[in-house]
């Protein structure tokens, strides 16, 4: 098996496959194993789902703040909103990676800030179970995932950091504000100028 | 339609988890009814996904790994949760209100230029603007204060602002949205109409006033605590000196 557990948008690239053909292969893979997952309860499936993003909850939460203790509770939480949601997840609307994120996200809210998340999951409106195999756009989103990449990493320094320090440290624009010692105006301007370079990547310019 | 939109500094905050309940709601609310906030709101979020990717994966231990394997066979058991209880927190309810089920806007009773209650708010407020507890805040204004989560900072609450009154704006340094949800105002920065939300720096005094010929309903939520009590006598101070 290619790669090891942990991140998908990582894998290492091995001799005969270019990195790109290996993400979208592991792209295409966690949509299998979530259909798996929807339509069978199927355990194994699970399993490589757990390996491949429980770590990164975990990771995620500990970059937040939390112990690993309650990192682990955190990762395992997402996990099982994963099992039980797995019917809601529609492979059109996003790879199983931005729906762990949001999952991750609201329960991030929900546990360490103990606020309500005001997301709604809109796959609800429509039941409809994802049969299809590998969709258009797991293709589009892998390139997109490759060209953000691409972006941030080749940010200004000052706006990356505060763009990290939102995403990553989950730090409100105020608290990045005094961290930095930098008026809040500053912050919130230097996230827009980030997104507008960001959002090259979703025109095709990039 | 809606010409007011979001802020992408407001918006980025949202998708990253870091803004806040009462802005949250506020957001929310808008996006229920904004399909182009919600367009931006997915990107943002895929933005997040790919930072994601940047984060040093942490090992779960063997006995956590075998607690979760095990939790599905509890999980199964379970009866099957609502499909339409999304995330913690965030329960459309159906029963009570079929229209908002069905995606019809209810109108309730009020201005015919409403929107109708957003469905983040129906579960905190019920499915029609009738049902609120006015409470009189000032002369021409009226508020209801939303409670918001014990560890949460900052005001959110709705208001019913008569013609031609200035609404309460807040102090400087508090980041401030409102979404009008019947009704009109304007100020130095354009018109607000139902569905409009302003995500405006809070530097100016933009001193807004209720277009006449309908009641003004909005939702504003601050990120600090209640700072009514201080802009009310500003507002009063004009009455007043008269």
């Amino acid at each position: 098996m290619p790669g090891k557990p942990g991140n998908p948008n990582m894998l290492h690239a091995s001799a005969d496959e270019s990195p790109e053909r290996k993400r979208l292969a592991a792209r295409a893979e966690m949509a299998d194993l979530m259909h798996q997952v929807a339509i069978a309860k199927d355990r194994v499936a699970f399993q490589q789902l757990f390996d491949t993003f429980a770590p990164v909850v975990k990771g995620m939460m500990m970059r937040q703040g939390a112990n690993a203790e309650t990192a682990e509770d955190l990762a395992q939480e997402a996990m099982m909103s994963v099992w039980r949601k797995a019917s809601l997840y529609q492979s059109d609307k996003g790879s199983v990676a931005t729906w762990v994120f949001t999952i991750a996200r609201n329960l991030r809210i929900d546990r360490l800030r103990r606020e309500v998340p005001w997301q709604e999951l809109t796959e609800e409106r429509s039941q409809i179970e994802s049969d299809a195999p590998l969709p258009d756009d797991q293709v589009a989103s892998a390139q997109i995932q490759r060209r953000m990449r691409l972006v941030l990493s080749t940010l200004p320094s000052d706006q990356q950091q505060v763009v990290e320090m939102a995403y990553l440290d989950g730090l409100s624009h105020s608290e990045i504000a005094d961290k930095l010692e930098l008026p809040l105006g500053t912050v919130k301007s230097r996230m827009r100028l980030a997104y507008q370079k960001i959002k090259n990547v979703f025109e095709g310019q990039i | 339609m809606i010409q007011h939109h979001l802020d992408d500094a407001t918006l980025m905050a949202y998708a990253a988890g870091t803004l806040g309940e009462a802005l949250s709601l506020v957001v929310a609310s808008h996006l229920d009814i904004c399909p182009k906030c919600r367009a931006e709101l997915r990107q943002l979020e895929l933005v997040g996904v790919a930072l994601m990717g940047t984060i040093k994966a942490e090992p779960i231990s063997v006995a956590g790994e075998r607690a979760a394997l095990a939790r599905l066979e509890a999980t199964d058991s379970e009866p099957d949760s609502a499909a339409v209880q999304g995330a913690a927190g965030v329960v459309v309810p159906t029963a009570s209100n079929p229209a908002v089920a069905a995606g019809i806007r209810s109108d309730g009773v009020g201005p015919s230029d409403g929107i109708g209650l957003p469905r983040p708010l129906v579960g905190l407020v019920g499915a029609t603007y009738d049902a609120i507890a006015w409470k009189r805040l000032a002369p021409g204004i009226k508020h209801y204060r939303l409670p918001l989560s014990a560890g949460a900072v900052g005001d959110l609450r709705l208001l019913h602002i008569e013609p031609g009154r200035q609404i309460p704006e807040h102090g400087h340094g508090a980041s401030e949205l409102t979404l009008v949800l019947a009704g009109s105002y304007s100020d130095a920065t354009g018109r607000y109409s139902a569905g409009d939300v302003a995500d405006l720096d809070s530097d100016i005094e933009h001193q807004p006033v209720v277009d006449l010929g309908s009641v003004c309903i909005c939702l504003v939520a601050s990120d600090q605590k209640a700072r009514f009590k201080g802009l009310v006598s500003r507002i009063l101070q004009p009455l007043i000196g008269m």
